[in-house]
């Protein structure tokens, strides 16, 4: 492509932070593109600073280009002005490594991480010549495929995929590529591929399904067109994540990326069962990585990378079942190269602040907890277990250790909500602006609201969000409440919360709002310096879609789903079941601690139930 | 200990900003497993200092990097491990030690030299030639310049120490030796740009690169590698 090579060597002087477009970074991987049969390409629908720090990504690059038979390379969703340089130039959208356009790969395969870079999705097919629509692509084209969490409800994309993978995708990517290059060996047509890969175990693809509504509008059967396709696609994962494969030698960008550190992941899943969290539900069971396993690959990774930081990144780190010991052994090992240990995310207790403490994060920032909700009776409803006695004790704590600065999390909107719930949150906020530490002092609280967003698959899917306006009026109602010394509020804006709401619970009818939305000018909706609310409403109002219908009504429960045909292994009866508590104002304990909650995943999935730190 | 490394940026990593190549080289510091020196304080970073930064776009075959050892280690080991882990497009070119006290690259450095391609379509290499020698006979070369501080006119002609300009049919090839760093920091788009403006010619500066950082002492011309003070010497010789 030596057009194409020079063509952009032109245009890259001209775009902001060029390198996102260049590629060549340590520990790329670059193969020949001529010697490789199978060849795809990873696209992450955000910008590249975004996308380098996504682990997921990193993984299955690592899975794919360690393979002799396949390559794996990247692109990014271009930002505006390279985008215009793009178009203006007539020049294809092209992978970082081989600067190949994407039209000539295999697969393109997507991850889906955040409603709102749907839009991205489109750009991306659209500048890399490749049809946006399934059904309109012919042999010789590409497959389009997406896997990550939003692919647990990928019906506003259906039109636009050929298949989704449902869960965790270093073992299924392998089969499917297995799949692929003896498909493309023997010369099969488009259509016996995708029968071949549908009955792949976690494979789902929306065209060999039917979709029919009742006159109201809600989904009245979700059913396979064929035989030979199963009627509900469960998730994957991994059963052995001492054994999975694992990246020891990651990219390392020259731009300074959002998480530009190595990613040390300790576990997946997440027991502690909060009722509006999707990864929490959908990630299940928890498994952990050995210490050993984790040591060893801690070792790997700062040795093939060079970084000055290690982030010990899980759902809920500190949940390890032998953190404080593997903190120890890492400050140990490596406090006197100048490489420090950092935790995404802290719990609201004394413990965390003591890890933190250990891993010198004193002073560095501010310290972040998560209450997110501002009563006792609301934390109960979403079985958020931190009392207020716990999060007072544990900024405490952090103020005595050294940190003066303090970000609490919270979300307005959640199920049951009143406004008492919501002036709670200023009454917790003032009492955390008032604590008064023996030693050190508390110099700001800063309280960030985000709006709820309902997610398939939780506790609280059939809950309609509520409307933007109430949700304004509460958001404000805070606001007013949280003037004073020390205290600081930053909220988001409900218009992008809503359209998380529609996409997040949208069946296929939404597909069409998307496209036009698009083709009207929307894209980098998540980036709220682009984000067009205006013009989302005139996609709507363009294709008679009702927003509103999706985000904001509450789902009967014995309605169908848009996306009840796909299993992530947690059944329907315990969503309904805690549901019931949360009504209740009752908790479920974290069942990798107390009793199991039969939620139904370990069963589902084959593994066995296990307590933490029990040996497997 | 100090070593002082001689680096190229090729033109493969030409898109990758000052910051992010000197981010580069510390983490291929590390891998390397060099005994590094770090600050003291909070956050502690790694003693690797830079003679002058480079604007994005820019290529060089002279960027002087000072690196504070905490441990003694032959030039010709650094050297060794540390080519082994730098990123495609930066080549380490020659090192040698220097005396622990000598003063920063930065306050040091006060000269530079550049290879500029421009164009000027429609220009006759006799034409270009010309003006180029009218250009440099003013007394004044008024430029408008706008840092983070001030903004000001700047005579910029007494900061061109030397030039050469070889002609060609719609464009040509600039030596220029510019002044640099603290002292007063002129860069070669801004001595085009003036060019351009004076003529009124529409003219693109297609390459720059950065041929050699100076330490210009008493009408001399020292590079930071034949600087006196330096000790040990590995590598190429300069």
């Amino acid at each position: 492509m030596a057009d194409l090579q020079e063509t952009l060597e032109r245009i890259l002087p001209r775009v902001e932070k060029p390198a996102r477009y260049w590629g060549g970074e340590w520990n790329e991987v670059k193969k020949d593109w001529n010697e490789i049969p199978v060849r795809m390409v990873l696209a992450f629908p955000d910008i590249y600073e975004v996308g380098m720090s996504h682990l997921g990504s990193k993984i299955l690059y690592h899975v794919v280009n360690a393979r002799p038979d396949a390559l794996l390379e990247r692109v990014y969703a271009p930002w505006v002005d390279m985008e215009r340089e793009l178009r203006a130039a007539g020049l294809p959208l092209f992978s970082l490594e081989t600067k190949t356009p994407l039209a000539r790969f295999d697969l393109v395969g997507f991850t889906l991480q955040y409603e709102l870079t749907y839009t991205n999705i489109l750009n991306i097919l659209d500048l890399g010549g490749i049809p946006l629509k399934a059904a309109d692509r012919q042999e010789g084209d590409p497959f389009v495929l997406a896997g990550g969490p939003c692919a647990f409800n990928p019906e506003p994309l259906a039109p636009f995929l050929d298949f989704v993978v449902l869960g965790e995708g270093e073992e299924v990517l392998g089969e499917i590529l297995d799949l692929f290059r003896d498909w493309k060996e023997q010369g099969g047509t488009r259509r016996e591929f995708l029968e071949a890969v549908a009955a792949v175990p976690g494979v789902y693809v929306p065209a060999f399904y039917d979709v029919k509504y009742h006159p109201d509008g809600s989904v009245a059967v979700v059913e396979p067109n064929r035989p030979g396709v199963a009627e509900r696609v469960k998730k994957r994962v991994v059963h052995d994540l001492n054994r999975a494969s694992f990246p020891e030698s990651p990219v390392v960008p020259f731009l300074d990326v959002v998480h530009d550190r190595a990613m040390l992941e300790l576990f997946r899943g997440c027991a502690r069962g909060c009722r509006f969290c999707q990864a929490g539900m959908i990630y299940r069971p928890v498994r952990e990585k050995d210490q050993e396993t984790l040591l060893r690959q801690a070792e790997k990774l700062l040795k093939s990378t060079g970084y000055g930081e290690i982030s010990l990144a899980s759902l809920s780190s500190l949940d390890y079942s032998h953190i404080a010991e593997l903190i120890d052994a890492l400050v140990d090992q490596y406090g006197s190269q100048g490489i420090r240990v950092s935790l995404p995310s802290l719990r609201a207790d004394s413990f965390a602040v003591e890890q933190a403490r250990k891993i010198h994060e004193v002073r560095r920032s501010s310290i972040t907890f998560a209450p997110e909700a501002g009563t006792q009776r609301l934390r109960d409803v979403i079985n958020k277990n931190v009392t207020e006695p716990e999060l007072l004790a544990a900024v405490q704590a952090a103020a005595e250790a050294g940190w003066n600065a303090f970000k609490l999390y919270f979300m307005i909107g959640l199920p049951t909500e009143t406004d008492e719930d919501v002036l709670g949150i200023a009454e917790l906020a003032r009492k955390v602006a008032n604590l008064k530490p023996k030693e050190g002092r508390i110099t700001r609280v800063t309280v960030s609201t985000s709006n709820f967003v309902p997610k398939p698959h939780t506790p609280f899917q059939w809950e309609g969000q509520v409307k933007r306006e109430e949700l304004r009026r509460r958001q404000l109602l805070l606001h007013d409440r949280l003037k004073g010394r020390r205290l600081e509020h930053r909220w988001h804006e409900p218009e992008q919360s809503f359209l998380e709401a529609v996409f997040s619970k949208g069946d296929r009818r939404v597909a069409d709002a998307l496209e036009r939305a698009w083709r009207l000018g929307c894209r980098l909706d998540g980036w709220s310096e682009e984000f067009r609310f205006d013009v989302w409403e005139q996609a709507f109002r363009e294709t008679g879609i009702d927003p509103a219908f999706y985000a904001n009504r509450e789902i009967p429960e014995d309605e169908v789903l848009p996306w009840d045909h796909l299993d992530p292994g947690v059944s329907k009866e315990f969503l309904r079941a805690e549901r019931a508590r949360a009504r209740r104002g009752e908790r479920t304990p974290d069942c990798s601690r107390e009793r199991c909650s039969a939620c139904g995943v370990c069963p589902a999935l084959d593994i066995p139930i296990r307590r933490r730190g029990e040996a497997r | 200990m100090k070593i002082r490394a001689k680096l190229a940026k090729d033109a493969t990593i030409r898109f990758i900003s000052h910051l992010d190549m000197a981010g580069a080289l510390e983490k291929a510091v590390r891998r390397a497993g060099l005994p590094i020196a770090y600050s003291e304080g909070f956050t502690p970073r790694p003693k690797i200092n830079f003679a002058s930064a480079l604007a994005l776009g820019v290529t060089s075959e002279a960027e002087y990097v000072d690196f504070e050892l905490k441990e003694r280690i032959s030039v010709a080991e650094f050297v060794r491990r540390l080519k082994e882990q730098l990123p495609r497009g930066m080549r380490l070119l020659a090192a040698r030690e220097v005396a622990a006290g000598a003063p920063a690259l930065m306050s040091e450095v006060n000269a530079a030299s550049y290879l500029v391609e421009a164009r000027l379509p429609g220009r006759s290499s006799r034409e270009i030639a010309a003006a180029w020698e009218d250009f440099l006979a003013r007394e004044t070369i008024y430029i408008f310049k706008e840092t983070k501080h001030k903004r000001r006119d700047l005579n910029i002609r007494p900061l061109i120490l030397k030039a050469r300009l070889t002609p060609r049919a719609e464009g040509g090839t600039w030596e220029l030796l510019l002044r640099a760093g603290s002292t007063g920091n002129l860069r070669p788009e801004e001595v085009l740009a003036a060019f351009f403006a004076e003529t009124g010619w529409e003219g693109t500066v297609e390459r720059i690169h950065r041929t050699g950082l100076y330490i210009e002492r008493w009408g001399k011309l020292l590079t930071p590698l034949v600087e006196p003070r330096a000790l040990e010497e590995a590598g190429e010789n300069e």
